[in-house]
């Protein structure tokens, strides 16, 4: 298991030292002089020209690489232009919005998806296949801006049943003491159950427009890996002995089927990041995502590069977390190790 | 490669008589759901009206008339008028030319790129190969909008921005596909005989293997196009894409976000349009990505080719030597 592990871990490393090299050479080709841009629209000649000597831009290409480097190893990721505070500080303040909303947007999802896929696959051609073959089809259709504003006009004004569309708690509230940096969690470690209430109704409407979005390519795998354990030798053999079918369902069929599906987690994990920036600008959410995009608009490149180079290395970690996963669930892949 | 071979037929530019084999298996497929048709059909409407748009729009999409802003839904104006008075079902159409053009020359020019360099890549082997692999590798390790917004970063946001954006997120899944079927068709025995022959390398390429290539990678393409469609509606909707005044449904949208709870249709339409359109998109890419056939054949010989089928493509996934991913 261990060396599987060490493995995986093998092949992740690449693709993180090549993200890194692609975030450098992005940085050195902003239009223009990366110093002036790094000092700012009103600085004199004389302070660009400090600045190149501070940030080694003077160097050979090479040392300049090891340095940026070795600057992102100690977690410095560069200030940003229009609040002056360093990256790493605000990407580290605002990651856990953006990871509370993706994880409770994600468990909503398979919560939802692989019932609905299961009962699909046990029952084709039913209304619940019909259903799970429309949810798929406009999972994937329905942009998640749209989705997301058609929620918030339902249920925000017209209905009124959910709080405004504005970040992660009511005005009326105070954020509990940080512990995870999530909102649920914290308010419940601290007690405080209003705190908690407020937090969870902020994220329903959020997380319900992402889970839609993500749960299509769970409930497809699910039903189509499902459909294919369930016509294979050793369920025609289960029920020939007599098991009962949830047995067989439950415990030979489900165990099976769930291997594609977790590769496919991988897949949905990688959308969720997209998705998140959409969700976290219709709702106000003061994540990650919302932080590159008002970067972007503002040409502010730090924050931007700090963004990428988060998303990517949550994203290198998921995938080596679904590999050891899998080979928890499959002793196979643990022996191949 | 019997089972690559009536894809070839059919949607390549390949050796059989290829209009009128894309006109039949067009009206198989069509005929085989009618979900799918109707989705052509909507294409169809679509597609004329975005071409045709500037000549049978009522009004101009630009021009505004603040007299009459915000109006219901009537004779005049059939889907209503916006915030500066613009007429919607105006903006919606222009929408659609604007959106489709863009997706066209992604689609087009991530194709391109991903072909020539995929294919170069894959019949040069050695250290080039190796080289765009890791390269491929580290692009598909992303996801494709964190990309597009890495280098709008870079670039600047605007409609070129976008573009060129999207592109380069686009084509490395082209180009590993088309260096996968390169890989696998030089290893096939007629080629020999041809280079025996005394055929030249671009000869052998452009005859014999390109339109292998093509014959795939156009139709995972054609699926591709309602992604398209949604990412360049969304990266206008982030205010990263087509800026206004413009017509485009994503910045429609955004425009319409702050007039939602009094005039929810400057949402709710341009967010239908778009949905119908990649809905439509999806539904058609799907029947033809899945159904290359270009006959109606018996269930027992599709499953037959579908399992041939994956048997090569584990075979092409093997010669690829790269072992990441689950084993299954």
């Amino acid at each position: 298991m261990l060396t599987m592990i060490g493995k995986r871990l093998m092949f992740a490393i690449p693709s993180l030292i090549g993200v890194v090299i692609v975030t450098f050479l992005l940085t050195r080709a902003l239009p223009g002089d990366p110093a002036a841009y790094f000092a700012g629209p009103a600085a004199s000649k004389e302070a660009i020209e400090q600045i190149r000597k501070k940030l080694g831009f003077d160097k050979p290409l090479i040392e300049q690489f090891f340095r940026y480097t070795n600057d992102l190893a100690h977690g410095d990721f560069g200030n940003s232009l229009t609040t002056g505070q360093p990256v790493a500080t605000e990407i580290r303040n605002r990651l856990p919005a953006s990871a509370e909303l993706t994880l409770l947007g994600l468990i909503v999802s398979i919560a939802v998806a692989i019932p609905l896929g299961v009962l699909a696959a046990t029952r084709p051609g039913s209304w619940i296949d019909h259903l799970c073959r429309v949810t798929t089809t406009a999972g994937v259709s329905l942009p998640v801006f749209f989705t997301g504003l058609v929620l918030v006009y339902l249920f925000y004004f017209r209905l009124g049943w959910s709080p405004a569309p504005l970040g992660r708690l009511d005005v009326f509230y105070s954020a509990p003491p940080t512990v995870t940096g999530l909102y649920l969690i914290d308010a419940l470690i601290a007690r405080d159950f209003e705190v908690f209430r407020s937090a969870l109704s902020q994220l329903i409407l959020p997380a319900a427009t992402l889970a839609i979005f993500s749960l299509a390519p769970i409930a497809r795998m699910t039903r189509a890996s499902m459909l294919a354990v369930l016509a294979s030798d050793f369920v025609r053999t289960a029920r020939a002995s007599g098991l009962s079918p949830s047995t067989v369902i439950v415990t030979y069929a489900f165990r099976n089927a769930m291997l594609p599906v977790i590769t496919t987690l991988s897949m949905v994990f990688s959308f969720l990041l997209g998705a998140n920036v959409l969700v976290e600008k219709v709702f106000a959410w003061p994540g990650i995502g919302s932080y590159a995009v008002e970067a972007l608009i503002s040409s502010d490149f730090a924050p931007v590069q700090g963004f990428v180079l988060t998303m990517a290395v949550m994203y290198v970690l998921l995938n080596l977390l679904i590999d050891i996963l899998y080979g928890v669930i499959d002793p196979r892949v643990r022996l191949e190790g | 490669m019997s089972s690559v071979a009536p894809a070839a037929e059919t949607v390549g530019p390949a050796r059989t008589s290829g209009l009128s084999a894309i006109i039949e298996h067009t009206r198989y497929v069509l005929s085989e759901n009618r979900v799918t048709a109707f989705a052509f059909g909507l294409l169809v409407i679509i597609l004329f009206a975005a071409i045709f748009g500037p000549y049978i729009v009522p009004y101009d999409p630009l021009a505004s008339d603040t007299a009459a802003a915000l109006k219901p839904p009537s004779a005049a104006h059939w889907f209503g008028t916006d915030q500066l008075g613009r007429d919607i079902f105006s903006r919606i159409i222009g929408g659609a030319q604007v959106s489709l053009t863009a997706m066209t020359i992604v689609l087009a020019a991530a194709l391109v790129i991903g072909v020539v360099l995929g294919s170069f890549a894959g019949y040069i082997g050695g250290t080039t190969e190796i080289v765009l692999i890791s390269v491929i590798d580290i692009i598909l390790a992303l996801p494709s909008l964190i990309i597009a917004l890495a280098l709008i970063g870079v670039m600047g946001a605007g409609y070129w921005s976008m573009i060129i954006a999207l592109t380069m997120a686009w084509w490395a899944n082209y180009a590993r596909m088309s260096r996968a079927v390169v890989a696998a068709e030089l290893q096939q025995p007629y080629i020999d005989a041809v280079r025996i022959m005394g055929a030249g390398h671009l000869w052998i390429f452009a005859r014999h293997i390109l339109p292998h290539v093509l014959a795939l990678v156009v139709v995972y393409a054609s699926a591709d196009a309602g992604a398209l469609v949604l990412s360049i509606a969304t990266l206008s909707f982030l205010g990263l894409g087509v800026a206004p005044p413009t017509p485009e449904w994503g910045q429609m949208l955004v425009d319409g976000m702050g007039y939602i709870e009094e005039y929810p249709s400057l949402v709710i339409i341009p967010g239908l349009a778009l949905t119908l359109v990649v809905v439509s998109f999806n539904l058609l890419g799907e029947a033809f990505a899945l159904q290359k056939v270009p006959r109606p054949i018996g269930r027992r010989e599709l499953r037959r080719r579908r399992t041939s089928r994956a048997k090569e493509e584990a075979g092409r996934e093997r010669i690829e030597h790269r072992n990441e991913g689950a084993p299954a």
